[in-house]
């Protein structure tokens, strides 16, 4: 009697996670700027405890994709970069979550 | 620890995050410092203009040395953030609290000035003050979600009675700035504490990042 062998599709969401977003410190990025309107490159880099670079690196990354927005704005003659997700970011996260849900979900113990 | 990721505790920490400066307790512990002096200073044959008015000045001061704090200090160190529409309505609601709470301080204060009433004859709004406290700080902690805030309208709840008390029994108008220095003197040093704590964790940024820019 042959082996029953696991059809592709019962392992189709693990292939269609957001590879983009599944990296844990863009990951961190997005659940932040998730649940705020926005935040500066120092606000982002207090709590998610990346280096400058390391940061910028994977903003770079989010920004390039559509997932977030650089706003500049002026505050007291100063520039002041401001970073928000972005309609696409945001749906993005959801739709990654419903992901890892699905995959996780009825996990045997 | 849980390996799930809570997106509102996420949203709630870093909210919380920006009351763990200090601040806010120094600014709250000299206002009551501040307000200690209403009482004393008529005491001292001033006038009741006068005496508002150096309320008022020292009251502008010690909110002036806060946002210089959070413009020039904390800010900078911590950068800044914009909550979403559900914290900022709980901040407004916040506000009007403020808002209704010092109208009815002016209120009573403009009253008490026009009927010339000695503090001592008054005992009900020494209540009143007392549950406006309790009540503007219980509001104020359960919107904002810091806890301290419950404990600290019980600081701002005590003194007025507390004072009235020590004067009737001793007369000396002087001895009712005691219970406001005590508890605005507590909360004081708590924002001490707190505000070393976060120049400690907090260092300067580089200067590549000191304006909040990548």
């Amino acid at each position: 009697m042959a082996t029953p062998r696991i059809g592709s599709e019962d392992l189709q969401p693990i292939a269609n996670i957001d590879r983009l977003i599944h990296e844990p410190a863009r990951l961190m990025i997005l659940s932040l700027l998730y649940v705020v309107e926005s935040g500066d490159f120092t606000f982002l880099m207090r709590q998610t405890g990346l280096t400058w670079g390391n940061l910028s690196s994977h903003m770079s990354k989010l920004e390039a994709a559509g997932y977030i927005e650089v706003e500049k704005e002026f505050v007291d003659k100063k520039p002041r970069t401001m970073l928000r997700l972005t309609d696409e970011g945001r749906a993005a996260f959801r739709e990654y979550v419903q992901s890892m849900k699905q995959v996780f979900d009825d996990l045997p113990d | 620890m849980s390996p799930d990721i809570n997106l509102k505790e996420i949203e709630r920490k870093a909210f919380r995050s920006t009351f763990q400066d200090g601040l806010w307790d120094m600014y709250l512990g000299f206002l009551l410092l501040t307000m200690g002096m209403g009482p004393v200073l008529p005491s001292l044959d001033t006038s009741v203009m006068w005496t508002l008015g150096i309320l008022l000045a020292f009251s502008v001061l010690v909110w002036l040395a806060f946002w210089v704090g959070k413009k020039f200090i904390t800010t900078p160190r911590m950068g800044l953030v914009k909550f979403g529409p559900q914290r900022k309505a709980k901040l407004k609601k916040t506000r009007a609290v403020l808002f209704l709470s010092v109208l009815l301080a002016v209120i009573t204060l403009v009253l008490r000035a026009m009927w010339k009433v000695e503090w001592a004859a008054i005992p009900i709004p020494a209540y009143v003050w007392a549950v406006q406290a309790i009540v503007v700080f219980g509001l104020g902690a359960y919107f904002l979600d810091v806890s301290r805030f419950y404990a600290y309208g019980m600081l701002y709840a005590m003194p007025l009675p507390v004072g009235i008390v020590l004067l009737q029994n001793t007369g000396l108008p002087g001895l009712m700035f005691l219970p406001f220095g005590v508890s605005g003197g507590i909360m004081v040093i708590i924002g001490v504490v707190l505000f070393i704590r976060f120049l400690r964790d907090y260092p300067i940024p580089a200067e590549a990042v000191s304006d909040g820019n990548p």
